[in-house]
């Protein structure tokens, strides 16, 4: 055999080879050379034997994969419909969130030109598309891995008739534009509450250098997290009602209690962290010209407003939480 | 039938006798190595014995029946080139044994179920 055709063997073995876990890749290659060389030889009357050979041997990739005897993917068939739909989903919402925080941003704080403004656009998409997809590929890749591992166990383990899933009732049935539609209003919410600008330094109204403002800007930046924590949470919600599709037993207990986290975060947020102005009514009453004192009123609405909002939320909670019981655990009643 | 769908119906009937005759490798690999052979050898003496083996296919079998400890391994570096030989271990005797029967089987309700045509 000569030089050329030896280098040929080299570069095929070593693209088996090199998609190997180490610790096989020398007996593999050896027993790749002596086969290869074998069969060569039982050639002797065709001159390109070696490459012959080679093609025989085909995709040194399939190849590897026999070898390695498991495919290896990162996000295979089981979540690639899924895995696609969020994407889009998740683009479509990054778009529209950036659309919105720089327009905000924007109104509040006008940029020299079109130029910049498009600059800046194209800029700050860009980046949190990458993020975006890099962040969706990575849970996926967890949620595979994840069922790669209990895949295995699973087998181990006795299956039985219980283990069959219920089939969904058309009421249990989520559409998908459900999920959807609130995972844009969600992040639209993001955007405007991330867009601070506005928030912080509203209406600075000619001839008064006083900012006013609803929130204490220093508390509003410290609890920021936590709205976005509770947004986090109802996105998690919606994108595991997205790829559930019915309404399970699981898919209720899981939302009920997430959504008893957000509550409490959300009941910190209004009521707990002081993050309302108290003089709003008494700046509101300056700009409008209304005297010296707050509209008795307005005040008063003010001041019960962490207390309605509660009042509400609370509601809103249980609300919820009796429909979604109702919803999942009395789905047998006989329709007339 | 059309020519495309003659073409189609060929490479579908290729399809599923490959996938016909996957199953039956195992048996035919443990089958031929009651004594020690290294792989070529092996996908030849298949060849003679009108088993098409794809050295692609077999090698990694062997590795994985290896795994299985059905066979084992010994490198043979004496010679000029230096080959992998693989021979039954005891477990792979039993197995085979077993899978044997399973085949006698299979064929015999093979047979049976084929006639009934």
């Amino acid at each position: 055999m000569d030089g050329i055709h030896d280098h040929l063997v080299e570069r095929y073995v070593y693209a088996v080879t090199r998609r190997l876990p180490t610790a096989q890749r020398e007996d593999v290659s050896m027993e790749l050379h002596s086969l290869i060389d074998e069969m060569a030889q039982d050639r002797p009357e065709d001159p390109q034997s070696v490459a012959s050979v080679l093609m025989e041997m085909g995709d040194p990739a399939e190849l590897a994969d026999r070898y390695r005897g498991v495919q290896r993917h990162l996000i295979g068939s089981g979540y690639f419909d899924f895995y696609l739909l969020v994407l889009k989903i998740v683009g479509f919402a990054v778009s529209l969130g950036i659309v919105i925080s720089l327009a905000i941003g924007f109104a509040f704080n006008p940029p020299e030109s079109l130029g910049s403004i498009i600059g800046n656009m194209v800029g700050t998409l860009f980046a949190a598309y990458a993020q975006a997809f890099a962040w969706v590929t990575a849970v996926f890749a967890i949620m595979e891995w994840n069922q790669r591992r209990l895949g295995k166990s699973e087998r181990l383990e006795q299956w039985s008739l219980e283990d069959l899933p219920d089939i969904p009732q058309k009421s249990t049935i989520i559409p998908r534009s459900e999920p959807i539609v609130s995972l844009v209003f969600l992040v639209v919410v993001f955007a405007i509450l991330n867009a601070s600008a506005w928030l912080l330094k509203v209406t600075q109204i000619e001839n008064y250098t006083q900012f006013i403002n609803p929130f204490v800007p220093e508390v509003f930046e410290r609890v920021r997290i936590l709205f976005n924590l509770t947004i986090a949470i109802a996105m998690g919600i919606e994108f595991a009602k997205l790829y559930s599709g019915v309404q399970t037993k699981r898919l209720a207990l899981l939302t009920i209690g997430l959504k008893l986290v957000s509550l409490c975060i959300s009941l910190y947020i209004v009521a707990g962290s002081g993050i309302w102005n108290p003089d709003f009514t008494l700046q509101m009453a300056r700009i409008f010209g209304e005297g010296n004192g707050a509209n008795p009123f307005f005040h008063k609405f003010w001041n019960n407003l962490p207390t309605f909002l509660v009042v509400v939320m609370v509601f809103g909670y249980v609300v919820e939480t009796i429909q979604t019981v109702w919803r999942t655990w009395n789905l047998k009643i006989p329709e007339k | 039938m059309k020519e495309s769908d003659r073409d189609a119906f060929q490479k579908n009937f290729a399809n599923l006798s490959l996938e016909l005759r996957r199953g039956t490798l195992v048996l035919s690999v443990l089958s031929q190595l009651r004594k020690p052979q290294y792989g070529y050898s092996l996908v030849e003496e298949l060849g003679t014995k009108g088993i098409q083996a794809e050295p692609g296919t077999l090698y990694p079998l062997l590795r994985r029946l290896e795994a299985q400890q059905l066979l084992e391994s010994m490198w043979e570096t004496s010679g000029s080139k230096p080959r992998k030989y693989y021979v039954l271990t005891d477990t792979g005797r039993q197995m085979l044994a077993l899978l044997s029967q399973e085949w006698q089987t299979i064929t015999r309700h093979m047979i049976g179920l084929l006639k009934e045509e």
